[in-house]
């Protein structure tokens, strides 16, 4: 069903010698150790998620006939406005069909699993030939610029992926999990209808994350996760080529491999150029990960993202060229 | 692990500067911090196969919580042992 994947990120970097100037507190090297990112990626004032998305589905359509794309899902927690759905004003801006359905929905580091779990069923179920995929986060506008935790960990990214009936390469085995008690150790106040409590302002205010608690939900849930993932498809973890977990930071699923027991060359690790791009962190590992031969024809994949919700969602690929 | 080798390793991963006890307060060691508390996350997982119940960090306030915690999964022979454990 994925037939192809391409990122975009925005040009402005962020690097760890940038953030050792603002929090002499935190050195550059220290940042590196801790969080296995050297730079992020930061959309400019006027530049969205939506323009991310664009930018990568221009790369992905640029030879393909785009009056076969019968449907277009957009990942996004930062959307262009909270209306119209800014999947509506992609289908415009990159030329699609009017017979198009688009959709946005609102997920984070599990959505590009959610994503392709509604397009395959998209495809399963005869409403198109084929959907594109696309994935759009600019955290940078949440945060605090005094938050030096979530300033070292996200970065802004877009993403599409086309899938497609005639692809050889098959998703199944999808695995799903949601813990909504968990919601707010990874929020926005204020981001939509519901009023802080208090004196605040409407509005959005700084994202907040509690690190160590979403840490400790995904040791909870991540292990379990794989079992179900790998009991759905009827086979063991050494039978998986290649394991591309979304990259929340670098100690946090290194932790995660070991436990598993999964060999480091089997492991996929992308963020140390980008840091944790939310729903765009695996199709930029799968797209890392196909330019340099990690993922070659004949392998078997088990993607897996966990996050903001708490949510959390895997399945597995093979991977046929 | 028994609980003495348990305190070491929650000295280690908090920075403590001294022998740390049940009566530690969490906030005196220096290592207390977010990324103090995802290396405990870490450690409990690794070294005792403990995940923490959602939430229960934030009530941690001495060493000592943090033991009662993950009392069960301490030796048991290390409890009777210590004479001075409190549950």
């Amino acid at each position: 069903m994925i037939s192809c994947v391409k990122c975009h990120l925005p040009e402005t970097r962020l690097t760890n010698d940038d953030l050792a100037a603002l929090f002499p507190e935190w050195p550059s090297e220290k940042i590196y150790q801790k969080t296995g990112i050297r730079e992020r990626r930061v959309a400019g004032p006027d530049e969205t998620a939506g323009d991310l998305a664009f930018h990568a589905a221009q790369r992905l359509l640029e030879d393909r006939d785009r009056s076969r794309i019968g449907f277009v899902l957009h990942c996004t927690q930062s959307p262009d406005y909270l209306l119209p759905t800014t999947a509506c004003l992609l289908q415009n801006r990159l030329d699609l069909p009017q017979r198009c359905g688009a959709l946005d929905f609102n997920l984070g580091c599990s959505g590009y699993i959610y994503g392709l779990a509604l397009a395959d069923g998209l495809l399963r179920a005869g409403h198109t030939d084929a959907v594109l995929l696309l994935t759009g986060e600019t955290y940078s506008k949440f945060l605090n610029p005094k938050d030096k935790g979530t300033r070292t960990i996200f970065g802004d990214a877009g993403s599409a992926t086309l899938l497609d009936s005639a692809s050889p390469n098959r998703l199944h085995s999808f695995v799903f999990g949601t813990d909504g008690s968990g919601g707010e150790f990874l929020i926005v106040p204020g981001s939509g209808m519901r009023r802080p409590s208090g004196s605040e302002p409407a509005g959005p205010q700084p994202l907040e994350m509690n690190g160590p608690e979403v840490f400790n939900f995904t040791v909870r849930v991540v292990p379990p996760l794989i079992d179900q993932i790998l009991e759905r498809g009827k086979i063991e973890l050494r039978d998986v080529d290649y394991f591309v977990f979304h990259q929340a930071n670098a100690f946090m699923i290194e932790h995660l491999r070991r436990r598993l027991g999964i060999p480091a060359d089997k492991f996929a690790l992308s963020l140390e150029y980008v840091g944790n791009t939310v729903s765009s962190s695996i199709p930029i590992a799968i797209e890392s990960a196909l330019a340099n031969g990690k993922i070659r024809p004949g392998m078997r994949i088990l993607l897996a993202g966990f996050g903001v919700g708490l949510s959390w969602a895997g399945c597995l690929l093979d991977w046929k060229g | 692990m028994t609980e003495t080798q348990f305190l070491q390793r929650l000295a280690e991963v908090l920075m403590a500067d001294q022998p740390i006890t049940r009566d530690t307060p969490l906030e005196s060691l220096s290592g207390w911090d977010s990324m103090g508390q995802v290396a405990l996350v870490a450690m409990l997982d690794e070294t005792l196969h403990y995940q923490l119940p959602p939430g229960t960090l934030q009530g941690c306030k001495r060493v000592g919580d943090i033991v009662a915690l993950v009392g069960q999964k301490l030796d048991a022979a290390n409890e009777a042992a210590d004479p001075d454990r409190r549950s």
